[in-house]
């Protein structure tokens, strides 16, 4: 069958796109395999989405994000050829949806951004962790509006995400505080007011998923009574439900020490993202 | 104002009872005995008064099962029904039906699975056209039990064996507490799978119901430890996650079960172990309990002194002379939400918190429940 490299190989392209995201790439790629495909009834269109999904979720060292993509497109292709009639109009509008999908998120990102506002105070100190767009967007927003605030960087080794967020907010014009992930309970104890974060996934039970130091951060956080804010879009619901740390697809990041510094028999763990329970 | 109905078992003036509990209907075993022949002439089934007899002496027990037999005695009463001239079916047979019903709650109060499922029953036989013939009229309600079963108890069974038996891994080490049916059914499917688990079953008195499951576990060549609630401190730090299974889940969250599920609960939280609860959507219930005491069944305080196959052990025989000793024993338990990490369902893994969200689309949508 053609289509199933072609699924793996669209997915790569819009993903490599910059600013780009995980959910909204399997999307498009999953858009595209319906346009390709030669399909005249629901069921056949259903089959080619399924043998395309199991592609996509095989290839990728199961990603959550993919998986919940690929969910969210069946869900509304069921949805649609459910109430529809006209099989060609109905997979036409799909696949006008389906382009549409990307435009929609930067509306859903505006959306979150209003509703933040009311968060952001004047004279402020937000701690962020990891990198997210959204909560940039967010920040942006809240400078756009004339608002005083300072935000405190934690590193989030080992990939430089910390790095990567201290550059964009330099070039908001935002005073920046960059800090090692294991001072945050010393900030946040007095001079950090409230906490931003961004999510890779959202599940069922309201918890959340996202760069390792997520959980640790919201215990602290806590602990010292300071708000706790996630922004997310919608589309970063899953249907996972996990019972505990482990219960989340192991995602691995970019090697936590330099090659020889340790001796060879030692076990390196390095998690990616950990689950923050609600 | 409700009109009390009428006992159809007389019962015995009041035994000694304890304060905090009086407001429940207390035990009293002797009276069902000695009426149970007249019972048999006042035109009951007799096969109802079989039920009835199994209730009250625990013969059958456990949510499911309960309800599974008295559905079935539904389907043989109304097998041998026929409208009497002059009468009209849905009033007739709802008549007949809740003397039995009162029968049953004499017996034993209702559980609320029975509860839920005659609640359904009666729809049924109030969607019944009057003028609809006796034969079709009872072939309808016969199919509609059927189905009942079938979607609302055997089916969702699976689908919860399914759906919780994916968060069992390799290497697991699975507590369980007493007898349910569901967590049973969930640790058959992975063993199924082929997952690579042991199980721990946690008991206790008076009704050791965790021997059965030990004994169906081995069966199925799952690996077993047996332990009493005793030592549960003892034995969770091995574990890796409990399944619990419940008489009912409520509209706040808190799920009803066999007494003793909360210590379990309660306890694995402590050691953050994940609590998973194995229950089917019929087992909802609006009701809404804070404690274990507003609500409770109290069981026979005799089984608390005697110990099966030691005569010797009778200090507590004469318990109901001593003036300051009340005996308790209690047969439900209500586990809070904030101990239940995950209540598995056959509409898919929900927390706690969303159990008022599945009864409210259960009273919307017409063609559920």
């Amino acid at each position: 069958d053609i289509q199933v490299p072609f699924v793996v190989e669209q997915f790569k392209q819009f993903a490599a796109a910059p600013d780009a995201n995980e959910v909204v790439a399997t999307i498009q790629a999953l858009t595209e395999v319906l346009r390709k495909s030669r399909a005249t009834t629901t069921m056949g269109v259903q089959a080619d989405l399924d043998t395309a999904s199991s592609e996509l979720i095989k290839g990728k060292e199961s990603s959550i994000s993919i998986k919940s993509g690929c969910e969210l497109f069946k869900r509304f292709i069921t949805r649609m050829f459910r109430d529809a009639q006209d099989f060609e109009e109905c997979k036409a509008k799909l696949i006008h949806r389906g382009e549409r999908f990307k435009k929609s998120t930067v509306i859903s990102r505006l959306k979150i951004v209003n509703h933040a506002k009311p968060f952001i105070t004047d004279d402020c100190t937000i701690l962020v962790h990891g990198y997210s767009r959204v909560v940039l967007a967010v920040l942006h927003n809240a400078v756009s509006n004339n608002k005083r605030f300072k935000v405190v960087v934690t590193e989030s080794r080992p990939d430089e995400a910390g790095i990567r967020m201290v550059k964009a907010l330099d070039d908001m014009g935002v005073p920046t505080v960059f800090i090692s992930d294991s001072a945050v309970a010393h900030y946040l104890a007095n001079e950090v007011d409230v906490v931003f974060v961004g999510a890779e996934a959202v599940v069922e039970n309201g918890g959340i998923v996202n760069k390792i130091g997520t959980y640790q951060i919201s215990i602290i956080a806590n602990t010292f009574n300071k708000p706790f804010y996630v922004a997310a879009e919608s589309y970063k619901f899953t249907r996972i439900y996990p019972l505990n740390q482990k219960d989340i697809p192991y995602m691995g990041t970019k090697s936590l020490v330099e090659v020889n510094s340790l001796p060879s028999s030692t076990e390196v763990w390095n998690a990616g993202s950990d689950f923050t329970p609600p | 104002q409700r009109q009390k109905r009428k006992s159809l078992v007389p019962r015995e003036t009041q035994v000694k009872s304890v304060e905090l509990f009086s407001h429940l209907p207390q035990f009293d075993h002797k009276p069902l005995e000695k009426s149970f022949q007249s019972l048999l002439f006042s035109g009951l089934h007799p096969e109802v008064v079989k039920l009835g007899q199994a209730y009250a002496n625990l013969s059958i027990s456990g949510a499911n099962a309960r309800c599974l037999a008295m559905l079935a005695i539904f389907k043989l009463v109304i097998e041998d029904y026929n409208t009497p001239p002059g009468k009209v079916l849905t009033r007739d047979l709802t008549n007949h039906i809740n003397i039995i019903i009162q029968f049953l709650i004499d017996c034993r109060p209702l559980a609320v699975t029975m509860g839920n499922a005659i609640r359904f029953f009666k729809t049924k036989i109030g969607a019944i056209h009057p003028s609809t013939p006796d034969m079709e009229a009872k072939k309808f309600l016969v199919d509609e039990i059927d189905q009942f079963i079938q979607d609302k108890i055997l089916d969702a069974s699976n689908v919860i064996a399914d759906v919780a038996s994916a968060k069992i891994q390799d290497g697991d080490v699975v507590l369980t507490y007493a007898f349910s049916t569901s967590v049973l059914r969930t640790l058959q499917a992975a063993h199924e799978r082929g997952t690579r688990f042991r199980v721990i079953v946690i008991d206790s008195r008076p009704h050791f119901e965790g021997k059965k499951l030990v004994q169906r576990l081995c069966f199925m060549g799952v690996s077993c430890t047996y332990a009493y609630i005793t030592s549960l401190a003892y034995i969770l730090p091995q574990v890796t996650t409990v399944f619990l299974g419940a008489a009912s889940a409520l509209a706040n969250g808190t799920v009803v079960s066999r007494v003793g599920t909360a210590a379990v609960a309660a306890t694995a939280n402590a050691f953050n172990i994940p609590v998973v609860v194995c229950c089917e959507t019929y087992k909802f219930s609006h009701r809404v309990q804070l404690d274990a005491i507003t609500h409770n069944e109290l069981g026979d305080p005799d089984a608390l002194c005697e110990v099966k196959n030691r005569p010797d052990v009778n200090d507590l025989r004469n318990w109901n002379d001593l003036q300051n000793l009340r005996l308790l024993n209690l047969r439900y338990d209500a586990v809070q939400d904030k101990y239940i990490t995950m209540i598995a369902t056959e509409v898919g893994m929900i927390p706690a918190s969303s159990v008022p969200v599945i009864l409210r689309e259960y009273n919307t949508g017409p063609s559920l429940l």
